[in-house]
Formats: structure tokens, sequence, C-alpha cells
């Protein structure tokens, strides 16, 4: 019994500091994308990095070429907004007003070059297209960059 | 002993029945019956498989959890029948979920799979609990295997409060909770006709678990019984 006792204490102490490494490491390293704002802060530093942006489409920013499958658009944190070129087919829930996640790179021109566009969708469902839009794209408590 | 199992056994058939029946129910409810999304379009009836799924294989891991809590403390093998029974369904309805999910991202995403915090903690889910299962099968001295693995089976559920909050404590490309949550309803997130849907299969989900479970326990007790008369007689 009393062996069993120190094992359930190690393990519990294990637990913990698993629990702690995994809370910290995640906020650092799993920060799945950054926001425009954040990207353009980094801007430098992020030359030639491979990464993911986040934000909703700007409304009248959305530029579709059909014959060269090339689309222009911009991603806005609400802050600021930032310009993504992207060639391929987007997903269907792709549009302009909801929220997209792009990969890739940023290109000497300052402008984003996409090389995948994943649509976000709400946890909302319904037949009817009643509801407004989200406005916002983050999560409520989400955890800021310092 | 064997009175009862004569009464189990039609308890048994019973609960396989209906679970037929009421998942017969929910693909009607969730093929026919539910309106399409406006949105995503019939893509989105997969929800009705998906979170069904999902709320079965957390349910599974907490009956893991009981179960594991339970042995350390009592040390009866009826208690790790239990995590272990339900260790097994959790890792089918895990991967259920995982494969429905990834279906119903290609659609909608644009991709199967993406490394955000809910799919990643959900995918270590999966190797917490495969994790468990080979344990159980590695370690030949039962009773200590059973203590590891029930030591694990108690530290794996902690990945499920990890997985619920993932969404709102980093940025993920998976949705926040539609049901699962204290400050909205369920019914302002999903429409009263597809909840229905939705509903219908989680019912039906649940009765095919208990069923599943239960013809798992009494493998497992049966499996203990031989284990015990050979021991009896000093086979080995």
């Amino acid at each position: 019994m009393q062996r069993n006792r120190r094992f359930l204490i190690g393990g519990l102490i294990i637990l913990a500091a698993l629990s702690y490494v995994i809370y910290g490491g995640m906020q650092e390293a799993l920060v799945y994308f950054v926001t425009p704002s954040e990207l353009k802060a980094k801007e430098r530093s992020s030359a030639d990095k491979f990464l993911r942006m986040g934000g909703m489409v700007v409304k009248g920013s959305l530029q579709k070429d059909h014959k060269n499958l090339t689309y222009r658009f911009e991603l806005t944190d609400g802050a600021i907004s930032y310009p993504v070129f992207f060639r391929g087919i987007p997903p269907d829930l792709f549009s302009e007003g909801t929220g997209a996640v792009v990969e890739g790179r940023i290109g000497t021109d300052g402008v984003f070059q996409a090389s995948l566009i994943m649509a976000k969708h709400a946890e909302e469902y319904s037949p009817h297209q009643d509801k407004a839009p989200p406005t916002s794209f983050v999560p409520a408590k989400e955890y800021t960059l310092q | 002993m064997a009175g009862s199992a004569q009464p189990q056994k039609q308890g048994r058939s019973l609960l396989g029945g209906l679970a037929v029946v009421v998942i017969a129910g929910g693909l009607y409810w969730g093929l026919i019956q539910a309106p399409p999304d406006a949105l995503q379009g019939d893509v989105q009836r997969i929800m009705y498989l998906h979170l069904p799924s999902i709320l079965t294989a957390y349910l599974s891991f907490f009956l893991v959890f009981i179960g594991s809590c339970l042995y350390l403390w009592k040390r009866e093998k009826r208690d790790d029948n239990l995590a272990h029974s339900a260790a097994e369904l959790g890792v089918l309805f895990t991967a259920l979920t995982i494969i429905e999910g990834s279906i119903w991202g290609k659609p909608t995403w644009g991709v199967w799979w993406t490394w955000d915090a809910r799919l990643t903690l959900t995918a270590i889910l999966l190797l917490i609990y495969t994790g468990y299962l080979m344990l159980r099968s590695l370690i030949e001295e039962e009773d200590r295997g059973a203590v590891s693995a029930a030591v694990l089976g108690i530290i794996g559920f902690l990945d499920i409060p990890l997985i619920h909050m993932s969404v709102y404590w980093w940025r993920t490309l998976h949705q926040p909770p539609s049901i699962l949550r204290p400050d909205k309803l369920p019914w302002e997130n999903i429409h009263p006709a597809m909840l229905t849907a939705l509903v219908v299969n989680f019912a039906g989900f649940l009765l095919l678990y208990f069923y599943l479970l239960s013809l798992r326990l009494r493998l497992g007790e049966i499996r203990n019984e031989i284990k015990a008369r050979r021991l009896a007689r000093g086979v080995y």
C-alpha cells in the first residue's frame, strides 16, 4: 500500500508537470495562425518564413480571375487588412465577409503569397441565412501575443 | 451466476434492437427530415454523426476514468473490466469522429486535416488510449498491467477538457462548440428542425454504445472466469 501511495503521488507530480508543459508549450508554439496586425508588426523577421494568417475576407476586396484561377483579396482582423494572392481552387465556403486562414509566405512586394486557403465556418447551423455573419474571427477569450 | 445470464442476454438483445430502430430513425431524420444548411448544404448533415460520435467517445473515456479510479481504490476486477472495455469503445468512437471530421472538413474547410489545437489534441486522445490498449496487451503480469493501465486511463482523461477548451484558449480552424457551452442554448446555434435530428442520432449512438459495452463487459467477465477456473485447476 505504501508503494502504491508513492506511485500515486509520483504520478500526480508527473501529471502536473505534463499539463504545465502542454499548456505553456502550446501557448508559445501552437499559435495556429497570426493576425494581419501581428504579421505587419513582424513583417521583416517573417520574410521567407512559411506561416499561416487568419482573418475575415474584406468585403469588396475579392478579385477573381477565372481564366487563370487567381484570387486577390484582403484579410482583416478589424484593425488592419493584409493583401493576399492565391492561385488554385479555394474551398466552397470561401467568400467575402467570412473567416479564412491562408498558408504561405510574404512576397517581396508585401503581398501574402498563399499556397492554400482554408475557410472557417461558424458553429451555427440553419436552413435560413437569416443570421448576420460573425463579426469577430478569433475566439472571444483569445490568447494574445505579447 | 448461470441464473442471471438469461435475463441479461434478453436485456442486451432488447438494447440492441432498440439501437437499430433509433439509428434508423436518426438516418431518416438526418438525411430526409432535417433541412439542408443554408451555407454548407447537404454536407452539414455529417454533423449528425460527428457530434454524437465524439460525445459518445467522451462518455466512454469518462467511464475509463471512473473504472480506473475505482480499480486503484478497491482492486476489484469488475472495475478494471469496465475501464478496459470502455477504452476499446472510446478508441473506436474517437477514430470514427476523426474520419467523419475529415470527410466534413475537405468540402467545407478545404482540407482533410490541419494541425490546429482542437484536431491535434483529438489525435493525441486517440494515441493515448491506443497506447493504453497496447500497454494492457504488453504487460504479462495481469494485476501490474491493470494498475499501470488505470494510471494512464486517469491521466489520459485530462485531455478531454483540454480538447473542449482548445477552441477558446487557442486560435483554431475548428469552430467553437454548438451544444456544450453555458452561454448559449443549443437551439440558438442549431435550428430546431436540425436539433431534433441531432438528438435522435445521439440517442441512437448511446443505445448502440451501451449495447456494445454490455457485450464487451460480458466478454471480459467470461475471460476472467476462464482464467480463474484454470488457475483453480492448476492449468495455465
